[in-house]
C-alpha cells in the first residue's frame, strides 16, 4: 500500500526548489510504497498560509525549510528559522529539513537550538545522492546531518571552553564586524558588562591584551562561531 | 640825630661784610682750595694773592702785590683757575676799594664769564660790584646790581647769599630814605634767614628794622624789633659789642622821642662798661655823645659841656670825621641855648665845611638849617641855600627811590614771566609725559592685544588641526564603512544570490536523467562536481569579504599607512611602517593616537623638506607600560648646534610633553636623523 506524504518545499530559488522535488520523486521512484504530495512556496508568508491550511487538514509530514527566505509582510517572520520555530509549535509531528547556505558553527548550532531540525543540510554539502539519501533517513530514522554540521558538533563537543549563549551571541557580532556601540541593542547587556565579558572571553582564550580580531578568529577555529 | 644813626649802620653793616665775604667764600668753594693745591703756574698769582691779604704787611704793599697778582694771573691759562683768582683780586681790590685794580680785574674777568659763566659766577660779579658801587656811594648802579645779584643767587638755590644781598639793599634804601621800600625789604631778607636759621643776620635784619621804624617815627615798633635784635643775640652769640650797638639804638629812639631819661638809662648802661673806651672809642665817644645830648635835652646841662668836649676831643683824634660833625652840631645848639650865638655859629660853619669836604649833604643840610636859625644876618643866605641843597637831594632821593621801585617791578615782572613760562614749561612736560604714557599704553595695550590674539589663533588653530584630524578619522571610517556596505552587499549576493543559483542549477543537473556513453556521463559528473567546488569557492570568497570587515578594525593603522603612503609619493622615498603586535591600539587613548599621528606628520614634513631621505622607517614598539615610536630616516641630517631651531621639532616635542613623554632627537650631518619618543600608556 502506498503511503502519502505532505510535502511542504520553502525555498526563493525556483531551480532549487524543482530540484528538491525531483529528489522527493527519485525517493519515490526508488520506493514504490512512498508518494509524496509536494507543495512549494517561495517566501514566509505563503509558507504560514500553507501552514495554516495544514493544520486545519490533516497536517504536514515533511517541510522542507530554507533559510535565507524573503521575510513576511507584517515582520512577524523574519527567515526561515522563525518558520521552522513555528511549524514546531503549531504541527509539532511535522518533520523539518532545514537547508541553508550558511556554514558558520554559530548559526548551524543556533538553528539547531530552536528548530531542531529532523535534518540539516548545508547546501554546499549537497548532491542528488545525498538528498535523496538525506530525504530517506529522515522518513525513515531521523537526524540526517550533512558533512559541515558534524564538523561543527566535533568542533563544539572536543572544546574544554564552556561559554554561554549570549558568550556566543557576542563573538558572532563581532565576527561579523558589528561595531561596539550597537552591540547594547543586540545583546541583553549593558556596554560595560559587554566589555567585562569580551575580557573574560579573551582571558579564557589567553589572549588577554590582543585584538578583538584575534579572539574571533580563535573562537571561530574552537567552532564556536 | 638821624644822621648818627644812619651813620652808624652804615660803618657797623660794612665791618660785619668783609668778615662774612670771607666766610661765604671760604666754605662755598672746596673746589678752589683744591686747585690752588696743586703746583703750578698760578704759584705766582696764590703767591702775592697772599701777600695782599697779609695784614701784618704795610697797605701799600699790600696793594701793590694785588696788582703784582693781577698781573700774573692774566697769564694763567686755566678758566677756572684764573675766574677763581679774580673773584679773590676784587675781593680784596673792594677791601682796598682800589677802583683801578677792581674795575680792570672786572674787565678781564667778563670774557671769560662770558665764555663759560655758570649762573653762580655770574651772581657773584655782579655781588661784588653792588658792594663796590655801595661802598662808593652810586646807590643807583649798586641796587641795580645787588638786584641782580639777588636774583641769581635765589636761582641757584643760595638763598642764604639771597638775603645777605636783600639786606645790603635794604640798607641802601634806608640810605635814601625809602623806609617803606627798605623796610619791605628787610622783612624779605628776614623770612629768608629765618628759614636758613641764620642769627647773626637776623639780628642785623631786626636791628635795621628798628632803625627804619625810628626813621618812620614809630617809636613803639622800633623799640620792639631793637629788643627783638636783643633776643636773638642774647639766644646766640651774647656779643657784647653788638648788644652795646643795639642799646644805643634804643637809646637813640627814646630820645627822638623825647623820653630822654629812658634814653640816658639806655647810654649809661652801655657806658657802665669801663673798658669801652678801650674796646671801641668811636663808640665811646658816641655814647657820651649822646648821653650828653639826651641830658641837655631834658634840660640837664650838669656836665654836657664837658662830655661834648670830651666826645669831640676822642672824634678828633681819630678823626672820626661825621662823628666831629656831629659833636660840633650839638656844641652849637648847647653854645645857641647859653645865648653864645657866635660860638655856635662857629662850630656850625666848621661842620658845615666838613660835611663839604667829605661831601656828605646830609649833615651839610642839618648845619645849613641850624646856621639860618641862628646866623640872623644870614639867615636868608642858608636858608636859600638848605632849601636848594634839600630840594635837589629830595628830587635826587625820590629818583632813586622811583628807580628802586622800577628796578624791583621789572625784576618781579622778568620772575612772573620766568614764573608763567616755567608753569608753562612744567604743563607742557606734564602733558607731553601724559601723552607718552598715555602712548605707551596704548602700544602696551596692542602688543598684548596681538599676543592674545596669536594665542587665541595658535588654540583656534590646534583645534581646527584636531578637528582636521577627527574629520580624517571619520572619512576614513565613513570611507571604510562605505567599502564595509559594499562587500557586506557582494558577499550576501554571493552567497544568497549566486551561490543559490548555482547551487539550484547543480542539484538540477543532477537529477537530469541524462543519456549517452560513459564518458560523457563521467565528464557529467565531472562538470556536476566543478560545480560543487565552484559554489565552495564563491561561498570563501563571500567569507573572505566578511572577516576583512573585522581587518579593517585598525584605523590607525590605515590612517598611518595612508600618510605615510601620500608623503612618500611626495618626497619619493620607500617606508616600511611597523608595528608591534603587542599593541592594543583600542586601548590607546585617543589623544595620543592623534598626538602620534600628529608627530609622524610633522616628522614627515621635516624629511620631505630637509633630509631628502630615501629610506624612512616608523617603528610603534611596546616596552612594558610604554609605547615607543621612532621615526628614522637616512638623509642630510643636521648638527646639533641648530638643534630644535625649527617650529616642527618645537611642535613635536610639546606635543611628546602634553602626553607626559619624552622626545629625543639623535641626528648629526650625513647620518640621518633618529626621532624617538616614549610615551607612557
Amino acid at each position: 500500500m502506498k503511503k502519502q506524504l505532505s510535502v511542504l518545499i520553502i525555498e526563493d530559488h525556483p531551480l532549487t526548489s524543482l530540484s528538491y522535488k525531483s529528489a522527493f520523486e527519485c525517493v519515490s521512484a526508488e520506493n514504490n510504497e512512498l508518494k509524496f504530495n509536494i507543495e512549494i512556496v517561495i517566501d514566509c508568508d505563503s509558507a504560514i498560509k500553507e501552514i495554516k491550511k495544514a493544520k486545519k487538514g490533516k497536517g504536514l509530514d515533511i517541510v522542507f525549510l530554507d533559510i535565507s527566505i524573503k521575510p513576511s509582510n507584517d515582520g512577524k517572520f523574519l527567515s526561515g528559522e522563525d518558520l521552522g520555530i513555528e511549524i514546531k509549535k503549531v504541527l509539532p509531528k511535522t518533520k523539518i529539513m532545514v537547508s541553508t547556505t550558511h556554514y558558520d558553527n554559530f548559526r548551524i548550532q543556533a538553528i539547531i537550538k530552536s528548530v531542531n531540525p529532523d535534518a540539516f543540510l548545508v547546501k554546499n554539502d549537497l548532491s542528488p545522492s545525498t538528498l535523496i539519501n538525506a530525504i530517506n533517513k529522515v522518513i525513515v530514522a531521523p537526524p540526517y546531518y550533512t558533512h559541515t554540521v558534524l564538523q561543527s558538533f566535533r568542533k563544539l563537543l572536543s572544546s574544554n571552553h564552556i561559554i554561554d549563549e549570549i558568550d556566543r551571541h557576542l563573538l558572532y557580532e563581532l565576527s561579523m564586524g558589528t561595531k561596539m556601540k550597537e552591540l547594547p541593542k543586540l545583546l541583553p547587556m549593558s556596554m560595560a558588562g559587554i566589555e567585562k565579558r569580551k575580557r573574560q572571553l579573551k582571558g579564557l582564550f589567553d589572549i588577554e591584551d590582543k585584538e578583538d580580531r584575534e579572539l574571533v578568529i580563535l573562537a571561530k577555529e574552537k567552532g564556536f562561531i | 640825630m638821624t644822621l648818627l644813626t644812619g651813620k652808624f649802620c652804615n660803618v657797623y653793616i660794612t665791618s660785619i661784610f668783609s668778615i662774612l665775604l670771607c666766610l661765604v667764600w671760604s666754605c662755598s668753594n672746596n673746589e678752589i682750595k683744591q686747585v690752588q693745591s696743586t703746583p703750578e703756574r698760578n704759584d705766582s698769582t696764590s703767591f702775592f694773592l697772599k701777600k695782599s691779604i697779609d695784614k701784618n704787611i704795610l697797605l701799600s704793599d699790600r696793594k701793590k702785590y694785588l696788582s703784582y697778582a693781577l698781573e700774573t694771573n692774566s697769564s694763567q691759562t686755566n678758566d677756572s683757575i684764573k675766574k677763581e683768582f679774580y673773584f679773590k683780586i676784587i675781593y680784596q681790590s673792594y677791601v682796598f676799594n682800589d677802583s683801578i685794580i677792581f674795575f680792570k680785574s672786572n674787565e678781564q674777568l667778563n670774557p671769560i664769564l662770558e665764555r663759560n659763566g655758570k649762573t653762580g659766577d655770574l651772581a657773584r660779579a655782579n655781588y661784588y660790584l653792588g658792594l663796590f658801587y655801595k661802598k662808593n656811594e652810586n646807590l643807583l648802579i649798586a641796587y641795580n646790581r645787588l638786584n641782580l645779584a639777588q636774583d641769581q643767587f635765589i636761582n641757584i638755590n643760595n638763598e642764604f647769599i639771597a638775603a645777605v644781598i636783600l639786606y645790603n639793599m635794604a640798607a641802601i634804601q634806608q640810605d635814601v630814605k625809602d623806609y617803606t621800600g627798605s623796610e619791605i625789604t628787610t622783612i624779605e631778607a628776614i623770612k629768608l634767614f629765618a628759614k636758613i636759621n641764620e642769627t647773626t643776620y637776623l639780628f642785623n635784619c631786626y636791628n635795621l628794622l628798628g632803625v627804619v621804624y625810628n626813621e618812620l617815627e614809630e617809636y613803639q615798633k622800633a623799640i620792639i624789633y631793637h629788643r627783638k635784635a636783643i633776643v636773638i643775640l642774647k639766644a646766640s652769640s651774647n656779643d657784647e659789642s653788638l648788644l652795646e650797638a643795639s642799646l644805643n639804638n634804643i637809646g637813640l629812639v627814646y630820645q627822638k622821642n623825647g623820653d630822654y631819661q629812658k634814653a640816658i638809662e639806655y647810654f649809661d648802661k652801655i657806658l657802665s662798661n669801663t673798658e669801652l673806651e678801650h674796646q671801641n672809642i668811636n663808640r665811646f665817644a658816641r655814647v657820651i655823645d649822646n648821653r650828653a645830648y639826651s641830658k641837655f635835652m631834658s634840660g640837664d646841662t650838669v656836665n654836657v659841656f664837658k662830655d661834648f668836649k670830651i666826645a669831640l676831643k676822642i672824634r678828633d683824634s681819630v678823626n672820626n670825621v661825621s662823628g666831629i660833625i656831629a659833636s660840633k652840631r650839638h656844641l652849637a645848639e648847647y653854645h645857641s641855648f647859653k645865648q653864645d650865638t657866635s660860638t655856635a655859629i662857629t662850630y656850625l660853619q666848621e661842620a658845615s665845611s666838613l660835611a663839604t669836604s667829605v661831601n656828605n649833604n646830609r649833615d651839610k643840610l642839618s648845619t645849613l638849617k641850624m646856621l639860618s636859625d641862628l646866623d640872623t644876618k644870614n639867615s636868608k643866605r642858608y636858608l636859600d641855600k638848605y632849601i636848594a641843597l634839600n630840594d635837589s637831594l629830595q628830587i635826587q632821593e625820590r629818583k632813586l627811590r622811583n628807580k628802586f621801585t622800577r628796578i624791583r617791578f621789572e625784576t618781579d615782572e622778568q620772575i612772573e614771566e620766568n614764573e608763567k613760562l616755567s608753569t608753562e614749561y612744567l604743563n607742557f612736560i606734564i602733558g607731553s609725559s601724559f601723552v607718552i604714557v598715555l602712548l605707551g599704553l596704548f602700544y602696551l595695550i596692542k602688543v598684548q592685544r596681538s599676543k592674545n590674539k596669536a594665542l587665541l589663533f595658535e588654540k583656534e588653530q590646534q583645534k581646527s588641526n584636531e578637528e582636521i584630524y577627527k574629520l580624517l578619522l571619520n572619512q576614513q571610517s565613513k570611507i571604510e564603512e562605505g567599502r564595509l556596505k559594499e562587500r557586506n552587499r557582494i558577499s550576501e549576493e554571493l552567497h544568497d544570490g549566486v551561490l543559490g543559483k548555482i547551487f539550484g542549477t547543480r542539484l538540477s543537473f543532477g537529477f537530469l536523467s541524462l543519456k549517452g556513453d560513459d564518458a560523457t556521463l563521467i565528464k557529467y559528473d565531472q562538470l556536476v562536481t566543478e560545480l560543487q567546488e565552484l559554489e565552495k569557492e564563491i561561498r570563501n570568497i563571500s567569507h573572505e569579504l566578511k572577516s576583512e570587515i573585522m581587518a579593517s578594525h585598525q584605523n590607525f593603522n590605515t590612517i598611518v599607512k595612508e600618510l605615510v603612503h601620500v608623503q612618500s609619493e611626495i618626497g619619493n622615498f620607500n617606508y616600511k611602517v611597523s608595528y608591534d603586535k603587542d599593541i592594543n591600539w583600542n586601548a590607546i587613548d585617543g589623544n595620543i593616537k592623534i598626538n602620534c599621528y600628529r608627530i609622524i606628520q610633522e616628522a614627515l614634513q621635516n624629511c620631505n623638506k630637509h633630509a631628502k631621505a630615501s629610506e624612512l622607517r616608523i617603528d610603534f614598539i611596546r616596552i612594558k607600560n610604554l609605547l615607543k615610536l621612532t621615526i628614522k630616516d637616512n638623509g642630510v641630517g643636521f648638527s646639533k648646534k641648530k638643534k630644535m631651531k625649527g617650529i616642527g621639532l618645537k611642535n613635536i616635542k610639546s606635543r611628546s610633553l602634553k602626553m607626559n613623554g619624552e622626545f629625543n632627537i639623535n641626528s648629526s650631518k650625513d647620518s640621518g636623523t633618529i626621532l624617538t619618543i616614549l610615551i607612557p600608556v
